[in-house]
């Protein structure tokens, strides 16, 4: 079970899309709880360029702990991607970037659209997401 | 300098040893007390995050990495946190850190009928032994 989620959130720290791809855990978060945890990793994104011992660093790019790995990718517009996998999951930058690819040609250029809110209805988005973590899962 | 620094926290979030190889840019506001508490805070809430993602809630957080650094973790039991950060294209550390809890604190800090609970550790032997071990990793040299 390689990939766990993917998270997209806004330049405010607000959850924006959310997507579990295994069902890894007895206890599923709810909804609420993923909310908190996107606007969590935005502090801890903030802080960690705060306490940096050298200058010129960036936010998060990688935690990782015993048994998950977290990965983040930030856009110039200070959208944050990011997803959580198992710590042996390889090439989760191309997957970060493969989606950001994704993100602004289903869901950018969709007219429906509003920035900086909830991704809905842009079907073709959640149908490609999927089909790249199947084939990374396979 | 690719080793930059080293923080030791009680479980009450006091900053017991600091100690730097050379870091190029000084705490945030040169107020060292407020770049520990910023510190601790993210090491304390990191524990709380890192088992909401975890699939077994018991994933135990050994690094973070920036564009710029690499934030290695250890914490015991007993609420101690080890935090070394280092240029980020390090191998991880977090055993390097168990080890200088087990040979090093241990012994200088634990043993020590001398040492207050809470205080901040000055002691030389301890000092010393802390950076003889960091200089001689290998990570440090790299």
């Amino acid at each position: 079970m390689p990939i766990f989620s993917f998270y997209i959130i806004n330049k405010a720290g607000g959850l924006i899309y959310q997507k579990d791809f295994e069902d890894y855990k007895a206890n599923k978060l709810m909804v609420n709880e993923h909310l908190r945890l996107g606007g969590f990793f935005h502090g801890i994104h903030a802080i960690a360029a705060q306490v940096a011992p050298v200058a010129g660093s960036s936010g998060v790019e990688e935690i990782e702990a015993s048994t998950v790995k977290l990965r983040c990718f930030q856009a110039l517009t200070g959208t944050k991607f990011f997803v959580t996998a198992s710590p042996s999951q390889a090439s989760l930058d191309v997957f970060l970037s493969q989606v950001y690819e994704y993100y602004a040609d289903f869901v950018l250029k969709n007219p429906f659209y509003e920035l900086e809110q909830p991704i809905q209805g842009c079907d073709k988005f959640v149908a490609h997401l999927d089909a790249l973590v199947a084939s990374l899962s396979a | 300098m690719p080793v930059y620094t080293l923080f030791i926290f009680d479980r009450k979030g006091t900053c017991l040893y600091y100690t730097d190889w050379g870091r190029s840019r000084p705490p945030t506001h040169n107020d060292p007390e407020q770049e520990q508490k910023l510190l601790y805070g993210l090491l304390f809430s990191m524990k709380m995050f890192m088992k909401q993602i975890s699939p077994d809630d018991s994933g135990d957080f050994r690094y973070l990495r920036t564009s710029a650094f690499k934030l290695h973790f250890f914490g015991t039991l007993s609420g101690l946190r080890f935090a070394l950060f280092t240029h980020p294209s390090a191998a991880n550390q977090s055993e390097a850190l168990e080890h200088l809890y087990a040979e090093v604190y241990v012994p200088y800090v634990a043993k020590n009928p001398l040492v207050e609970k809470g205080e901040v550790i000055t002691n030389e032997a301890f000092v010393e032994a802390v950076d003889d071990y960091i200089t001689s990793l290998p990570v440090f040299a790299e």
